[in-house]
């Protein structure tokens, strides 16, 4: 009896097996080019506990522990990029997300939808290039010569031309706008795409009750929100040990004397080491962003998993 | 389930890595000199037949200006035909643009991928070295090398590492004297008198005629954001970080803080003074020009800049007006300006005695570096005088009809090409500018530690500590841009914290060892 | 109220127009400056007004129509190569990921997600692709590598799947005797039209704004996109600084574009996105319900 339950079951599964050969199928192509361009790769994190001779080859080259690591650790410097990494990530998180969630709810209240689109349109403009014009538009805002902010602006109110590229007390200011230009019109979008999905009885019947207008953010669209909002902190959150070069090396231009609020991690490593040609530098950075951003994802997901399992990550 | 997906994963990249490892290694002979040697030494009897035994492909990798080279194909044919004859080698050219040369070349060697041949520049020599990415060159210099001995002379030992060469140099201005250059047609007019200028002081004096008649150009341009390189230290291996020098011509054997010796105080007050005057270009640090753009659109006057022989000629010839120069420190010769840009052999190299005959060729044969570096006459260049230079070879310019952006094999970074000196002579050039060049390095005031080659790999931390403080202070200091007093304190505190005298130390006990073994 | 009302839709309609000029200026300032005359762009700096005017950017960029035609080419090519064939990869591998009955469908999930979290790092992935694929200096090279497949599309899709297809519609098509090919091209992604075309849209714009994998597999310049020219423009400036000789230097000079040109090569890698933006707008909101992008 237990046997013929078993062999049902079994067969069932066999069954059930069968029917998923197609999906494995259709699943083939893209897993072997994950296989390719990420799984086989990370063999090569390795790297970052080696001292690596390419005469020797990867695997027979000598283990040096955490040696490759130190440099990370070792200055001020140090300090001052895992600062930098975080502290800007941080600021572009809530910023960020307070910012796209205002102009969210702003465009929802809109009225004519003709406007409402033209409006969409344009915000999400400085998301579709890339960080390379980017750097070309602030130079022609900045450049202390020839830039607009200076020539256009500072002149007729008389005031003294600012060299920009050389004063570090406005670049954590001038970052956090340009990552925010750049990317607000999009987070806009994802959390518009979830205030369109609302139920507008819920808002009706509100209003029927007397609530305000704000009353009705604050009680239906917020909460409405929470879910996307968690999901996209949690992804960010994943990516705070990260920095985009972009913005931090060719954006500042690469300039000397912003160095203490321009420099990340990654920006670091670049210096560093495209001058000391060193792979067991670049890779133990690397593994060292990798593995602080997937425990942070863990710790997150986990925290939030606590307070409502629903909302969790995974 | 789980277990056997992990499992094959793993199995997977440790394959993958393995194969790596195996692929370096089989080549890794090349590495293992005395085996190098031994085929030399059966074949190299007597009359040496120098030919491989069977046709053998090498990739040669140099740099461009990066333009497309449409006309590679025909350019490698015309020299696989003297290089099969001879060798029986064939050539395969690439050229990789100027700004992404560092990391192509970091990635090809870290790979072990692609190039056998290849010149180094600006990737340190040693990094390379105890890398294992390149091999020594001792004993195949000694089989296949007499030409590159004869054609470089003293200046082979600056490709030393350790105890071995590792990369021979380019002939080119393998010493550097600094100096002003500028617009001749603006001085004449202004009365910028250049031979009364021998110091900084005489330079500034002149310069302010210069803001007096035309106040709305810079006297001093700066390019990207560098304004003086050098002033006559020997950076000892750290071209523009100077993490411990020889200072003040480099005559003591003392490895010092160039950012703490008044040299450098000096060079940075003026600068901040002139900064105040000014007379330097008000967004030096950040700017995206070069000092040559803002020149030919009038706004600037002249720019600091290395000299050398033909200087002037060839800056006016490319930028299309008449530029003069002014000297103000003398020539001087450190192992860095020659170990810069330096010729290698990769360790994944398959046949490094093929590589070694092929650079000698490319050292001796002029007919085969013309064809390497002009391309073919005729058809990307045409011969203006026929032996007309001091040298033997011709004076040349563009084929008919075409020039620099239209040609399809143009004449790029000629200096980075093993042996320019036994090449023709671009027009505009002095006929024996070759000659000029090599008298102008073989007179040269030589640093005491000329032909010591630093290897920072035990002090890799610090250096990429100290790399990003430099970077933060130095050009900017020397732009005028930040102001002496309280910034040097500053910037020694940080160098030090960063671990600089680590770094000094290190330096000073590597170069007390070479001078006890090779100094004199 | 209705007063309230009228007031409200007028200061946020104000606020609305603010923010969207704070988008548009600077690019306006960018095409600007690519009219500006070029010495006037040195002397008197950018400018919304130029006081002369001068088509001598562009003149130079229909001068070098060969090069710039060229890479313009590429980029064309390589955005439509890429997106499709990556669309193609993505539904296939997100449809089976959103079907409960799959077996192992966690695992396979977590395969996915996992990329996002390590990578390898540039060598060994540059090893992988250059000496056991030898796509280096191939049109491969700008298509193949970190863009073809990315997780987070994966998960976008599978999300957009499950929370969008009803599982009815399947189970009958099922019962009908479709397979699950047919039921993919034939009932679900006929369905999926929004999401499709957002992450069109994305995975587009992924492929027309990179450079980083011509700057790393290619070294022959005539295969450079658009944007791997605009790099290498401010690329070149940092060369200089990272201790090229004279020589080098002088034989660069000579051949940087000057600013008004490099602005102009900017808008016209800037341009055509935003040109082609708007059609897809329609699709994009309904697009990204990532309700949540749950993994």
């Amino acid at each position: 009896m237990k046997t013929a339950a078993t062999a049902r079951k079994q067969k069932i599964s066999r069954t059930r097996f069968k029917h998923c050969i197609p999906l494995y199928l259709m699943f083939l192509p893209g897993a072997l080019y994950l296989i390719i361009n990420n799984y086989i790769p990370m063999g090569g994190l390795i790297i970052a506990f080696k001292q690596v001779n390419w005469n020797k080859g990867i695997l027979k080259s000598p283990w040096v522990g955490f040696s490759n690591f130190t440099y990370l650790f070792q200055t001020k410097e140090a300090w001052t990029i895992t600062r930098n990494t975080l502290a800007y990530n941080a600021v572009f998180i809530i910023l960020g997300t307070v910012i796209a969630i205002a102009v969210a709810i702003l465009l929802n209240e809109l009225r004519s939808t003709r406007l409402k689109k033209t409006y969409q349109t344009i915000i999400l403009l400085p998301y579709l290039i890339s960080m390379v014009v980017v750097s070309y538009l602030v130079y022609a805002m900045l450049s202390s010569e020839s830039g607009f902010i200076n020539l256009s602006i500072l002149e007729p109110l008389g005031k003294e031309p600012v060299s920009w590229y050389t004063e570090p007390k406005y670049w954590p200011f001038i970052l956090v706008i340009i990552q925010v230009w750049k990317t607000f019109g999009y987070n806009c979008v994802l959390y518009y795409a979830v205030l369109v999905g609302i139920d507008r009885g819920y808002y009706e019947a509100a209003a029927i009750d007397g609530a305000t207008r704000w009353q009705q953010i604050t009680r239906i669209t917020l909460p409405e929100l929470v879910p996307t909002i968690i999901t996209l902190t949690l992804m960010s959150i994943g990516k705070i040990f990260y920095s985009d070069f972009g913005l931090f090396y060719q954006v500042p231009m690469d300039s000397g004397p912003l160095y203490d609020v321009t420099n990340t991690i990654d920006t670091y490593v670049y210096r560093g080491l495209i001058r000391l040609n060193n792979v067991g530098m670049s890779s133990a950075a690397g593994f060292y962003q990798s593995i602080v951003g997937f425990i942070l994802v863990l710790l997150a997901n986990f925290i939030v998993r606590k307070i409502d399992t629903d909302k969790a990550l995974f | 389930m789980k277990r056997k997906i992990l499992a094959l994963m793993l199995t997977a990249s440790l394959a993958a890595a393995a194969l790596t490892g195996c692929g370096s290694d089989s080549s890794g002979t090349g590495s293992d000199t005395s085996a190098a040697g031994n085929t030399g030494a059966e074949t190299g009897s007597a009359e040496a037949d120098l030919k491989e035994s069977e046709l053998v492909t090498l990739d040669v990798v140099m740099m461009s200006s990066g333009k497309n080279e449409p006309d590679i194909t025909e350019v490698e044919n015309a020299m696989n035909e003297i290089l099969e004859e001879k060798f029986n080698v064939n050539v395969n050219l690439t050229f990789i643009a100027y700004a992404s040369y560092a990391e192509q070349i970091s990635l090809m060697l870290s790979s072990g991928e692609g190039a056998d041949l290849l010149a180094v520049y600006l990737t340190p020599l040693p990094t390379c070295a105890s890398a294992g990415q390149i091999i020594p060159l001792d004993d195949l210099l000694d089989q296949y090398g007499q030409g590159i001995y004869e054609q470089l002379g003293d200046y082979i030992e600056c490709g030393r590492v350790g105890d071995s060469i590792y990369g021979v140099t380019t002939n080119r201005d393998l010493a550097n004297s600094q100096g002003f250059a500028y617009r001749k047609d603006i001085a004449d007019e202004v009365g910028f008198d250049a031979d009364s200028i021998e110091t900084l002081d005489d330079l500034e004096r002149e310069l302010l005629k210069v803001k007096e008649a035309y106040p709305d150009m810079w006297p001093v341009a700066v390019s990207a954001g560098e304004n003086i390189r050098n002033w006559g230290w020997d950076p000892l291996g750290d071209d523009t970080v100077n993490l411990g020098v020889l200072s003040d011509m480099a005559q003591e054997p003392t490895v010092v803080n160039l950012y703490e010796t008044d040299q450098y105080k000096d060079l940075a007050n003026t600068m901040y003074s002139w900064m105040q005057e000014g007379l330097i270009q008000a967004d030096a640090v950040n700017t995206t020009e070069v000092a040559t753009t803002l020149m030919t659109a009038k706004t600037a006057f002249g720019y600091f800049t290395n000299l050398k022989p033909g200087f002037a000629e060839e800056t006016s010839s490319s930028l299309g007006y008449e530029i003069g120069v002014v000297d103000i420190i003398d020539a001087l010769g450190c192992t860095n300006n020659v170990s810069r840009a330096t010729w290698t052999i990769s360790s994944g190299c398959d046949h490094p005695e093929a590589a070694m005959k092929v650079l000698n060729e490319l050292f001796t044969n002029p007919d085969l570096s013309n064809l390497y570096m002009y391309g073919i006459k005729g058809t990307h260049y045409k011969v203006l005088e026929e032996g007309g230079a001091s040298n033997g070879q011709s004076i040349i310019t563009w084929a008919d009809g075409l020039d620099a952006s239209t040609s399809n094999y143009r004449k790029s970074a000629t200096w980075l090409a093993p042996n320019q000196f036994i090449g023709h002579v671009w027009e505009g050039s002095a006929p024996d500018v070759w000659d000029q060049q090599r008298a102008f390095n073989n007179d040269a005031l030589k640093s005491v530690a000329f032909g010591f080659t630093y290897d920072s790999s035990a002090v890799t931390n610090e250096v990429a500590a100290c790399t990003n403080v430099v970077a933060k202070y130095h050009n900017a200091l020397l732009c005028g841009a930040l102001e002496p007093e309280s910034t040097l304190e500053q910037f020694n505190q940080e160098l030090y914290a960063a671990g600089l005298q680590n770094i000094i130390d290190e330096k000073q006990r590597q170069l007390d060892e070479w001078l006890a073994a090779y100094g004199n | 109220m209705v007063e309230n009302n009228k007031t409200f839709q007028i200061v946020a309609n104000i606020v609305m127009i603010l923010l969207t000029l704070c988008c548009l200026f600077p690019f306006l300032l960018l095409v600007m400056s690519s009219l500006t005359d070029e010495t006037t762009l040195i002397r008197e700096g950018y400018s919304i007004f130029p006081s002369k005017f001068g088509l001598e950017s562009y003149a130079y960029l229909m001068r070098n129509v060969g090069k710039i035609g060229r890479a313009y080419g590429i980029t064309v090519f390589v955005t439509i190569v890429g997106t499709t064939s990556s669309m193609l990869l993505t539904i296939l591998m997100a449809y089976p990921l959103s079907r409960k009955e799959l077996y192992g469908r966690n695992i396979l999930a977590f395969f996915v997600f996992f990329t996002m979290l390590f990578n390898g790092g540039l060598v060994p992935t540059y090893i992988m692709y250059t000496r056991y694929l030898h796509i280096k200096n191939t049109m491969w090279a700008l298509i193949f590598p970190a863009l073809l497949v990315s997780a987070f599309y994966v998960i976008m899709m599978r999300t957009y799947f499950t929370t969008n297809i009803p599982d009815a519609v399947i189970e009958a098509a099922r019962i009908d005797g479709a397979g699950e090919w047919r039921i993919l091209f034939t009932i679900v992604l006929p369905l999926s039209l929004p999401m499709i075309a957002t992450l069109a849209l994305l995975i587009g714009l992924g492929y027309w704004n990179d450079w980083k994998n011509g700057l790393y597999y290619l070294t022959d310049t005539r295969l450079y996109s658009i944007q791997n020219m605009l790099n290498q423009m401010l690329k070149d400036v940092q060369f200089l600084k990272s201790g090229a000789d004279s020589s080098a230097a002088a034989e660069l000079t000579q051949d940087m574009p000057s600013v008004g040109i490099k602005m102009a090569i900017a808008v016209i890698g800037a341009l055509p996105v935003m040109a082609v933006y708007p059609f897809f707008q329609k699709y994009f909101v309904k697009g990204i319900t990532i309700g949540a992008v749950k993994g």
